[in-house]
């Protein structure tokens, strides 16, 4: 286990020793049949919402012990060896070989298969002849489920239910019944530090000095899976974050002990033997750098003492004090927030978080940086006190709240652009490496620009009809576009008749100064947007056609960071190219001042035919119907779409005279089908978008004409539920669904808590669909009712 | 040794539990047998930037030979001379390979690929290197080798793009190149007398550099304290988590307890800290750096490392071209009164000459028949591929040492069909044969080619003639 996590892959549950090594590859299969491990009050509605089968055997317990070799051997006779035999063996699985030695291990995988087709009532097929009675089906089901949950802990199906991509095996319906009246709470936790806390904590330290900020490398990355990441239970710090953190510490330290050497480190390092009121300065100081609060009494006895002794070990006050400065770097709550709940215990047994505990839950759960003055005065001891202090961050615009933004990237995954691997060939042959990430940009300013708004959020991201295309956004100034526009229009008429082919990246001085006095735009100018003659070469490539054709260029002109790494968006060479996909042209496309603006309500609507989302659910040289319809099913109908199983080697057929929707042909076949009607349906409309995000009616390589129809089933709402003609169809039909916005809110708790949904927080939620839907789809009425929610503020055990 | 010990010996190292036997168990047995296979691998990267020109490094006799139809060609190379900048390598001629063909396309072409050079895949753009997407080549290579600093990454310069006129940087940094793993950086060391404290500080170094290790141990232990103190305070489902952390010093510890375990083997191996270490000038603190990675591979402290040779800023003083750095003469422009392919050749001169030096330490030390090169590999490209501002239509490369007897490239010249042609391979290939050969059994390493996907050219796993 070890060994996996220092690759940084998470934690991956133990296997019983011997299994093929396939399983632990792909586990994933294995875990399809979770149901079966379930602890016993999770087990009944997930068996319902599979089937409707209840596995009556198990809770009997009276029941005698099911003897294999006979029952299930002539269970499987009847009922599977015609097609799981000798003869056809359909899907590489023979019943009639199975050994029953489940709980050793042996033949693990497809125990798993058996166990979910027979469970949910996919198998034997609807079509079969003949169907086992519910009394047998339960007695089969009750004795693998057995049998395997002996081949497991179950600290590791506990494991499997904290991640993310579980979240849906709780049935929808039943959340949101209102039958539950649990009151709710969250486990005590240790919740790793979020990757962007810690950036803001070096930049804190480190100011501008950029060599030190290079040095100083993110010790808790996330891995950017699809979904939400960070989980409080799956993120561990292990050795390699360690060595970073070590690595870190150092620069840290150094750097602090050079540098603008804060009033506290100066006493000591000036003072020959320092005395206890000034090591105490120091330790204070370096806690509320580092730690952001202030030691405890006994943590500040503890490293006075510490920092006494390493200064007379190194025989030297700065290697002493340097020690005890980085040790405070590496203490468990510089890698984890605790959230155990110290406050006081009620009469259900929940404990409320602490006054210091709920400040930093707050604040964390919101901004990236340790409360501010106001959160740690106030009392926080009703969920009124926790609510005024949400909507007064809330409502602050001088705070920076990024953790808003990151949770509608990681819901929707549209930020994932990038991160597909595009052949530039295809694309206009241009270097495609600027274009997702100025595509991600634009669809991030149509999140802000709907948040802002704050009403029907979720209607909207899923149908706008407007979106923004070289724009500055909603913050953008209308009188420096102006004057940009002014600038660069001097600046073509200066060189339109000037060899500017020629131009050397590095400008002459006469040739700058004579472009500084053109406009004080560009004597303004922020250096890594100056002038050189790579730019001007780009201008005059775009510039001359806009004035000819009497359209509005594009002026956008921005920084993105990408990691630790400044993203230039400057040129005009970039930003013409991106137009590309939303079937713009930029010699015609007239940027609009006033935006967002309707670009093609035929072509687009909302955040799922936006070129960023079409990307980041796109593969390598293809559409991704498959992943696109799971995404729906998942994160909108809080459906659940099992993997691949192992015996399938999923790959589309290639064939240059078929569409991708003809070469799926295959998936129709009824054992495929059982699975793929859940996701194709969905996906397939948004054939009507090639891979890179564009708007087509026919196919490039087949030449043959784009069916983008589908299906929409399971919102609940029978109004909705039926045929649809295309993705904007469909993302309209969504858009009405109460069931997406329910699962929407689901999202949105997974994120704020850190964890799954439990049927306990059946009330937190209820409240929370209530208030967004009260205040007329406010994102923001929805995220104070999540934040002053007792699953926020409470903390007990849950029960295994 | 008696025959009894000798056969027991043998015994062990050919069962089932050769691989679990004891570093030193293991060099007693590969004594007994003679077998290369029992003596750890080393894996020497060392990566230049502006391109390595193959022109520049074939031999003239070889410049117009083509391999015929898919078949690489492959010449000895004691038939031919080797061009003026590789003439140190003379003597090393039976263990030299000359590679050349490999083509790097699924990489960012241009001034660096970043990761892409030994991690066959696209990084965003020049001003940023992006994420590794896997472990790169020569991180891998050397994982198969444990040892107790794992892969030692060593730098004169950092990004191959950097700001212009940077100084030589201090302390760790991240060029960009190497990879543990997915989202890992592999963190190199730009100052040889930080180094030298890292990696021979537990037994000797300066006395500042000896006080600090033991002062961190000591920190270690302290935090490990206050690690087992809040484990008492949360719950039993939270412990887990502070037992990883705490595990994580217990490695370190762990780590630092067996290099006090080999404190005499490095005392003798450590080289002498000289002012060179310290010093302003490149040249100077390349060659520091290679010192440290001879007395790092031969005391077994690692079994691979990665020098990053300079970057486009850097300016070689110490070779007397003063005027122009590495990108204005990857551009063109002459310096000190010599064209821009003459100072080219004087750079790699240099590097060759780096090269050789490191070589010699290894073919010093024996090792059962032979000596430690024999079971070493150095690899000397470019992270830019075949030029200034590569196309990577290929990717030279020079390859010294024995390769432990498991490559057809010691003593060859090779050159693969050209790209696009049948028989042709990509550098995904050549690594793959690489790692295949050193017994990692992966299918394909690295990214694919789509344009030679779409001409239907195979493009997946090793190319079998390389490996022995």
């Amino acid at each position: 286990m070890n060994r996996k996590l220092s690759e940084g892959r998470g934690m991956v549950p133990n296997f019983p020793s011997g299994l093929n090594p396939a399983i632990l590859q792909g586990y994933r299969c294995v875990i399809n049949s979770l149901f079966s491990l379930l602890a016993p009050q999770l087990l009944a509605p997930v068996m319902l919402m599979l089937g409707g089968i209840v596995p009556a055997a198990a809770e009997d317990e009276s029941s005698p012990p099911f003897e294999h070799g006979a029952f299930l051997q002539t269970f499987f006779e009847s009922n599977c060896v015609k097609c799981h035999g000798a003869k056809k063996a359909k899907g590489g699985i023979r019943l009639d070989q199975m050994g029953g030695k489940i709980a050793l291990g042996h033949d693990f995988e497809t125990w798993n298969a058996i166990h979910e087709q027979l469970s949910s009532g996919e198998m034997p097929p609807e079509d079969a002849k003949a169907q086992p009675d519910a009394a047998e089906r339960a007695k089969a089901v009750a004795w693998i489920g057995g049998e395997l949950e002996k081949a497991q802990s179950s600290e590791r199906v506990q494991h499997l239910l904290s991640q993310f991509a579980f979240g849906n095996h709780i049935e929808h319906e039943k959340l949101f019944s209102g039958e539950i009246k649990d009151l709710p709470f969250s486990p005590p936790r240790l919740w790793r530090i979020n990757p962007n806390i810690y950036e803001r904590t070096k930049h804190r330290i480190l100011k501008h000095h950029w060599e030190e900020l290079q040095r100083v490398r993110q010790p808790f990355a996330l891995e950017k899976r699809p979904g939400i990441n960070d989980y409080a239970a799956d993120l561990l710090a292990d050795s390699a974050t360690l060595e970073t953190l070590i690595r870190n510490a150092r620069t840290i330290v150094e750097h602090q002990l050079s540098n603008d050497v804060a009033e506290a480190l100066r006493a000591v390092l000036e003072s020959e033997k320092p005395g206890t009121k000034q090591i105490d300065a120091a330790v204070q100081h370096q806690f509320k750098m580092l730690i952001l609060r202030p030691p405890t009494a006994a943590e500040l006895v503890r490293y006075r003492t510490y920092m006494l002794r390493t200064i007379a070990e190194a025989k030297s006050v700065r290697e002493g004090m340097a020690v005890c400065l980085k040790a405070i770097a590496l203490i468990p709550e510089a890698i984890y927030r605790m959230e155990l709940g110290l406050g006081p215990e009620d009469q259900d047994g929940r404990r409320r978080l602490s006054k210091n505990e709920l400040a930093f839950a707050i604040s964390f759960a919101l901004t990236d940086d340790p409360p501010d003055a106001a959160l740690w005065e106030a009392k926080l001891e009703t969920a009124e006190s926790v609510r005024t202090q949400v909507e007064r961050i809330l409502d602050e615009d001088e705070i920076a709240k990024p953790k808003i933004l990151r949770f509608f990237q990681e819901f929707f995954g549209y930020h994932r652009a990038p991160d597909v691997f595009k052949d530039a060939k295809r694309y206009e042959n241009y270097d495609w490496g600027n274009v997702p990430y100025q595509l991600v940009h634009e669809a991030d300013l149509l999140v802000l620009h709907i948040l802002a708004r704050d009403q029907d959020v979720l209607h909207e991201l899923l149908t706008t009809k407007k979106y923004f295309v070289g724009h500055f956004g909603s913050e953008g100034d209308p009188q420096e576009l102006e004057e940009r526009l002014a600038a660069l229009r001097l600046l073509h008429d200066y060189w339109k008749d000037k060899p500017w082919r020629e131009l050397k990246y590095e400008l002459k001085p006469e040739v700058r100064a004579d472009i500084e006095a053109l406009h004080p735009y560009f004597r303004t100018q922020p250096a890594k947007h100056r002038m050189s003659g790579g730019l001007i070469k780009d201008y005059m490539g775009y510039l001359p056609v806009c004035f000819e054709n009497g359209i509005r260029p594009m002026l956008a002109q921005f920084t993105l960071m990408e990691g630790e790494r400044e993203r230039n968006l400057t040129s005009a060479h970039d930003q013409r190219f991106f137009l590309n996909a939303y079937n713009l042209k930029f010699d015609q496309f007239d940027c609009p001042t006033e935006q967002p603006f309707e670009l093609n309500p035929k072509q687009r609507a909302g955040l799922l035919t936006h070129p960023a989302w079409l990307i980041a659910h796109s593969k390598n040289t293809d559409t991704n119907p498959i992943t696109r319809g799971k995404w729906i099913r998942e994160r909108l109908l809080a459906g659940h779409v099992p993997d691949v199983p192992i015996t399938v080697n999923a790959v589309v057929p290639e064939d240059p005279k078929k569409t991708l929707r003809e070469r799926f042909r295959p998936t129709r076949q009824e054992e495929c089908w059982r699975c793929h009607k859940k996701m194709n349906p969905l996906g397939m409309t948004f054939e009507a978008y090639d891979d890179f995000g564009r708007f087509r009616t026919a196919d490039k390589v087949s030449g043959r004409p784009i069916d983008a129809s589908g299906h929409l089933d399971s919102t609940g709402d029978d109004r909705l539920d039926g045929d649809v003609g295309s993705a904007v169809e469909l993302v309209q039909r969504l858009g009405q669904s109460e069931r997406v916005r329910q699962s929407f809110v689901r999202h949105a708790f997974r994120y704020w808590m850190g964890r799954n949904e439990m049927p306990s927080d059946s009330v937190t939620l209820i409240a929370a669909d209530q208030a967004y839907l009260k205040s007329g789809g406010s994102f923001q009425s929805l995220l104070v009712s999540l934040i002053s929610s007792d699953s926020f503020i409470y903390r007990k055990q849950a029960k295994p | 040794m008696t025959p009894t010990r000798r056969t027991f010996l043998k015994s062990l190292s050919l069962g089932s539990g050769g691989l679990l036997l004891s570093p030193l168990i293991r060099q007693l047995a590969a004594e007994v047998t003679g077998s290369p296979e029992a003596f750890p691998q080393r894996f020497v990267f060392l990566v230049k930037s502006s391109g390595l020109t193959p022109a520049a490094i074939t031999p003239k006799t070889l410049l117009d030979k083509k391999p015929v139809a898919a078949t690489p060609l492959v010449a000895s190379l004691k038939d031919h001379a080797l061009p003026d900048s590789l003439k140190a390598l003379e003597p090393f001629k039976d263990q030299l390979g000359i590679v050349q063909g490999f083509s790097g396309k699924m990489c960012l072409a241009g001034h660096t690929s970043y990761f892409g050079a030994m991690g066959v895949h696209a990084s965003p753009s020049e001003t940023s290197s992006g994420n590794p997407l896997r472990a790169t080549l020569d991180t891998r290579l050397s994982s198969r080798q444990p040892s107790p600093f794992g892969h030692v990454g060593l730098a004169l310069r950092g990004r191959a793009v950097g700001g212009a006129g940077d100084p030589i940087p201090q302390g760790t940094i991240y060029p960009g190149l190497s990879a543990l793993a997915a989202g890992r950086e592999l963190p190199f060391q730009a100052s040889p007398d930080q180094a030298y404290d890292q990696l021979f500080g537990s037994a000797l170094g300066s006395a500042q550099g000896r006080r600090r290790y033991d002062l961190e141990s000591g920190m270690l232990d302290f935090l490990s304290d206050d690690i087992r103190r809040l484990q008492k305070e949360v719950t039993a489902s939270e412990q887990g988590k502070l037992d990883h952390y705490l595990l994580a010093f217990e490695e370190l510890q762990e780590r630092r307890k067996k290099l006090a375990t080999m404190q005499e083997v490095i005392k003798n191996g450590a080289p002498e800290l000289t002012d060179t270490f310290a010093s302003e000038l490149g040249t100077d603190r390349l060659e520091s750096h290679f010192t440290l990675a001879a007395s790092c591979l031969i005391t077994g402290l690692s079994n691979g490392v990665t020098i990053r040779m300079d970057n486009l800023e850097h300016v070689y003083r110490g070779l007397g071209l003063t005027e122009q750095n590495v990108h204005a003469i990857g551009h063109g422009t002459g310096s000190n009164g010599k064209s821009s392919e003459e100072c080219r050749d004087v750079i790699r001169s240099y590097h060759v000459k780096l090269m050789v030096g490191l070589a010699a330490k290894l073919r010093s030390v024996p090792e059962g028949d032979g000596t430690m090169l024999d079971n070493t590999m150095i690899v000397y490209l470019s992270d830019a591929g075949e030029a200034h501002h590569g196309a990577l239509h290929e990717w030279p490369f020079l390859v010294l040492g024995g390769c432990g007897g498991r490559l057809n490239i010691p003593g060859n010249y090779i050159r693969m069909p050209d790209y696009g042609n049948p028989g042709h391979g990509t550098i995904g290939n050549f690594y793959t044969s690489i790692l295949n050969a050193y017994g990692d059994p992966i299918e394909h390493f690295g990214d694919p080619d789509f344009e030679l996907e779409r001409e239907g050219l195979p493009q997946r796993g090793p190319v079998s003639s390389l490996i022995i």
